[in-house]
């Protein structure tokens, strides 16, 4: 096993770890603002640990640009939908748990 | 390699299914709103691995398309069927 | 918006083509037997593009600087959040924090409210008016000096000024 398998191997448990916190998060967290925190944030670093772990096993450029595509089109869809969805919740009236 | 992105595919199926749980369970309906973007990011992850995996490539295009999917979905249900958007004014001229 | 000259409207054809091109590369694995559509495609592409969208006006030192920054200030997030949620004792203390925003309406604003949501501690939930209103995680760690930050890295980047200096910031509970 090289060294590019071994950086590999760390970021994508890494990666996994963060999905685990997202859904930590998602589970603990007492109202729909704190857990579009966990979600967003942990679960775009924990996918972007795993696509930067597959793109170093990618053969070519191209693959890597298609990785990194799709790391994007998350990111932009997550990002707003986040901004979306408590920006409804706010204007429904359901308050913040303080 | 292979037993690694197995594994860790079946561990966020895991996750996505404890996210869903919790999600189903609401309470507000923004909370199963989340259902759209747990799957957006955790689902993408899951078909990534499972491409790599399997060594075939196509995998990775339903990735691809699942994330260009979420993106439309999510914009699409909270403007249709979720807000009653009293005026949509806030961002201003583009 | 004033209207482009003719050098910046090259940039930004030669850009856009660029653009393109490198999406049908990845999208087809750089198999070069596609290139015969993949040229119809980019250039119609192109051309739909500038025909919808007028050029964005932005800087390449302002996105080299905030690549970086963005990135690391998201690996700080995802790291804060995820070790407040496994926490036993969770620790949190969420508030809404009122942003006098110092961008324009447009692109920049827009952009701006995608990125809040990713950096440690902060949720962008609403714009009313020239206020950003923040969802926080932790209020007694909350401050304005990252949104100002962010805020003049996004205006390096989109080539604008930020005129009134950072005015009156909310806090409630």
């Amino acid at each position: 096993m090289g060294i590019p398998d071994a950086i590999t191997i760390a970021l994508l448990l890494l990666g996994g770890l963060f999905f685990l916190a997202g859904t930590v998060g998602l589970l603990r967290f007492p109202d729909v603002y704190t857990r579009l925190h966990a979600l967003t944030k942990a679960d775009n670093l924990g996918l972007g640990l795993v696509i930067a772990g597959l793109a170093i096993q990618a053969e070519t450029w191209a693959g890597v640009g298609k990785l990194v595509l799709i790391w994007l089109l998350v990111l932009v869809a997550s990002t707003f939908a986040c901004h979306l969805v408590a920006r409804a919740a706010l204007r429904r009236g359901i308050s913040p748990w303080i | 390699m292979n037993l690694l992105y197995l594994g860790l595919a079946v561990l966020l199926i895991l996750t996505l299914a404890a996210g869903l749980w919790r999600i189903l369970r609401g309470p507000t309906p923004a909370d199963r709103m989340l259902a759209a973007q747990l799957f957006g990011t955790t689902a993408v992850a899951v078909l990534l691995l499972l491409a790599e995996a399997s060594g075939q490539g196509a995998v990775r295009d339903v990735a691809l398309v699942f994330a260009l999917l979420a993106a439309v979905t999510m914009v699409a249900f909270v403007r249709r069927s979720w807000t009653q958007d009293p005026e949509d004014e806030p961002y201003g001229d583009p | 918006m004033r209207l482009p000259g003719p050098l910046p409207m090259v940039r930004t054809v030669l850009l856009r083509l660029t653009l393109f091109i490198l999406l049908w590369w990845s999208l087809t694995d750089g198999q070069p037997e596609s290139w015969p559509l993949g040229g119809v495609f980019v250039l119609l592409a192109t051309g739909l593009s500038l025909s919808l969208s007028r050029p964005v006006p932005w800087s390449l030192l302002g996105f080299a600087r905030f690549v970086p920054f963005f990135l690391w200030r998201s690996w700080r997030g995802g790291l804060d959040v995820a070790w407040r949620a496994c926490v036993p004792r969770l620790p949190i203390a969420p508030g809404i924090m009122d942003y006098r925003l110092r961008l324009p309406p447009g692109r920049s604003r827009i952009f701006m409210t995608a990125v809040v949501s990713l950096l440690p501690g902060t949720l962008s939930a609403e714009i009313v008016r020239n206020n950003l209103i923040v969802h926080v995680l932790d209020r007694h760690a909350a401050n304005t000096a990252d949104l100002a930050a962010l805020e003049s890295r996004v205006a390096a980047l989109f080539r604008l000024a930020l005129h009134p200096p950072s005015q009156t910031h909310r806090m409630t509970s």
